[in-house]
């Protein structure tokens, strides 16, 4: 049992990160796009390997059915992909985000006290995490329902602006 | 406990960890796929030949007996094939493609519950997982699109991606509904709150689920990225053998999956009375593919545009109402008790009714009269034809008449009545009839006839010519050959040749020719 996660666990890790790397260097962007793919999907199986099952089928839901298939269906609408990604006039601008953006995570990673549980994680995740989300007064009632007319609104607004007339 | 974890416990009394969780994996996968490709190539025979009866035809009857062996004749021809890579295509993500589009529709069978613990593993969030991994599927048709470096392809790719998005999002709204009454998401437990199938508890949400998840596996009416007249065959025209075959088996595998979800969440799954929960199931799965091809041999296919309209302005409102109305109805009775069928019944309809109401095709308010009970009437037409005879000629063992005065594609000589005149070598127009006569005792005697059939325009000029009737058309219809000079017919050959002469210019010999049978013109009534 422990061996065999442990031996997902560096395979998914080490798929994860070779992924990681090749989004950013790859010069194909259609490639870099499923090299991403790949990286989110590696994510769902660490989750998976942490007893997380519905994180991991949501995981899979948001990022690899809907981020993904859109970074994708962006590229397909674009021009002159072929020639890979064009090095652009922000690249110095690009440059500072992304050093700022390391020197944020670098920052977090180090002052987050990265304590292991010891306890099993709990077996039908659903119910507990149901508990969790809407039990009285710890819930988060209120930020889900705001979450969900905010969807709701952007959806039918979406119709709305494309609705013949 | 799903029988890979009884497996899995059995072998960890005798083996290594990493061997109990390891061979019951390989063992799993082997036994599903092998029972899946059955259940694709009964899939495919009973497609091709209902679809046959559906427009009235016979289907693939030839390889074994009723054309059982199709399937396999199928694919030994595809495996065989070359396969063929387009050179501006992305090689790699060319040849993975079809294996991602192929992955998740097994993938999917893993949590299909096929009696009370015949389920491979049953985990809490069954559908859940289901949603997630059948959203992959997609990623391999983009590949294949993209990597074939060929604009049908991409278009096809683009046309998916944008019917699949839309059509997800009804999709997961109708089984929130199944998800309220169950109260789980674990595809056991969902069977197991069947006492009534929630197709009765949720009619609207099953109607919503089965039109979306058509639209999800691409058949017709919604196959609009294989729109064979717009863009070719969408993303698998460059695709051939063993690649093609993929696509092929991921298609039918899909509809497999597709099937058996609508058969757990809405059928109520393996339960049934008499037989083995495990054939119910399967009867059910039948049942449900067998409607949906029925709906592809009637439904002509949709526009983009009227596409994205009814995912986005007629499912989804109307997924989201039905979503509102069972958590109002969870809320006040929370037993659900079976008068509510009768109650989501009636709502369903009015709902249907009104909402469609609301919109305009082609200028006209969408009415009752024509879409709902359009297509009722058109599902009926082609459901009678399964019980009409098939129009279908079984052509080498069963011959159709032509029309009497046919002019078939060989001469008919009468060598008794010919006196060599060679009238009919004076008027053909082409100079093909080559006759030469010797003296004989009663008049002319014919040494030589030779007519070359590769040149005949059959105008019968030479037939109306001959003063004797010694020369007829005829009525055969076929004609073959694989050199040129076998099509120069001789006198031996028009004496051994079986004469079968038509009316052509001989009208009284029209009342003894069989009745035309080959595009004969419709009875008149009376």
């Amino acid at each position: 049992m422990e061996t065999g996660i442990a031996i997902s666990f560096w395979i998914l890790a080490a798929v994860m990160v070779a992924s990681a790397l090749a989004v950013v260097w790859l010069r194909d962007i259609f490639r870099a796009a499923l090299f991403l793919v790949l990286c989110f999907f590696s994510v769902a199986g660490v989750f998976v390997i942490l007893g997380a099952d519905f994180l991991a089928a949501a995981q899979v839901l948001i990022y690899v059915g809907a981020i993904a298939v859109l970074i994708i269906f962006a590229i397909m609408l674009t021009r002159e992909t072929q020639r890979g990604s064009p090095s652009g006039r922000f690249r110095f601008i690009a440059f500072l985000v992304g050093l700022l953006f390391l020197v944020t995570v670098t920052l977090v990673v180090v002052s987050t006290d990265w304590h292991a549980i010891t306890e099993i994680p709990a077996e039908p995740t659903t119910s507990s995490l149901a508990q969790a989300l809407f039990s009285g007064e710890s819930g988060f009632v209120l930020p889900f329902e705001i979450a969900a007319v905010l969807l709701l609104a952007a959806i039918i607004g979406a119709i709305v602006l494309v609705r013949e007339r | 406990m799903g029988v890979l974890e009884q497996f899995q416990h059995w072998l960890l009394g005798y083996w290594p960890s990493w061997a109990a969780y390891l061979v019951p994996a390989i063992v799993a996968f082997l036994v599903l796929s092998s029972f899946i490709l059955l259940v694709v190539m009964a899939f495919i025979y009973i497609e091709r030949r209902g679809v046959g009866r559906f427009q009235v035809r016979l289907g693939p009857n030839r390889a074994g007996p009723l054309g059982i062996l199709q399937p396999v004749a199928d694919a030994i021809k595809v495996l065989v094939k070359e396969d063929i890579i387009p050179s501006r295509g992305d090689r790699r993500i060319h040849w993975l493609a079809p294996i991602i589009a192929f992955m998740p529709a097994l993938a999917i069978f893993a949590v299909i519950p096929f009696g009370p613990r015949a389920i491979f593993t049953d985990i809490n969030i069954g559908i859940l997982y289901i949603i997630a991994i059948s959203s992959l599927g997609v990623i391999g048709v983009f590949m294949a699109g993209w990597a074939s470096g060929n604009k049908y392809s991409l278009v096809s790719a683009l046309r998916t991606v944008a019917q699949l998005i839309s059509y997800e999002i009804p999709l997961m709204l109708s089984i929130a509904g199944v998800l309220i009454i169950s109260g789980s998401l674990s595809m056991v437990s969902i069977v197991e709150a069947q006492s009534i199938p929630f197709i009765l508890l949720q009619p609207l949400g099953f109607l919503i689920f089965f039109v979306a998840a058509t639209a999800e596996l691409n058949r017709t009416p919604f196959d609009l990225l294989e729109a064979e007249s717009e863009i070719v065959a969408g993303y698998h025209t460059e695709y051939s053998g063993m690649k093609f075959s993929l696509f092929y088996l991921a298609e039918y595998t899909h509809a497999f999956a597709i099937s058996a979800i609508v058969a757990t969440l809405f059928l109520s799954g393996w339960k049934g009375p008499f037989l083995p929960p495990a054939l119910w199931l399967m009867i059910k799965v039948f049942l449900v593919f067998i409607v949906l091809f029925w709906a592809r041999s009637t439904l002509p296919r949709l526009r983009v545009d009227q596409l994205m309209g009814f995912a986005w302005k007629g499912l989804f409102p109307l997924a989201l109402l039905n979503l509102f109305i069972t958590a109002a109805e969870a809320i006040i009775w929370p037993g659900f008790p079976w008068q509510l069928l009768i109650l989501n019944l009636l709502i369903a309809a009015l709902l249907i009714v009104l909402w469609s109401g609301l919109f305009r095709v082609a200028g006209e308010r969408v009415s009752f009269h024509r879409y709902g009970r359009g297509i009722a009437k058109g599902m009926a037409l082609t459901f009678r034809h399964l019980f009409r005879r098939p129009i279908t000629v079984q052509y080498p063992e069963q011959r159709l008449t032509p029309a009497p005065r046919f002019r078939g594609n060989l001469l008919v000589w009468d060598e008794e009545r010919c006196n060599g005149c060679r009238a009919c070598a004076r008027a053909c127009p082409v100079s093909i009839i080559d006759i030469e006569t010797k003296k004989g005792d009663k008049g002319l005697i014919v040494e030589t006839l030779e007519i070359d059939f590769g040149r005949c325009l059959f105008c019968g000029l030479c037939v109306e010519a001959c003063p004797v009737a010694a020369l007829f058309m005829s009525r055969d219809y076929e004609q073959a050959s694989y050199f040129r000079e076998s099509l120069v017919v001789k006198k031996e050959q028009f004496i051994a040749a079986e004469k079968r002469p038509s009316a052509y210019a001989y009208p009284d010999l029209e009342a003894e020719m069989p009745p035309q049978t080959l595009l004969a013109p419709p009875k008149e009534k009376g």
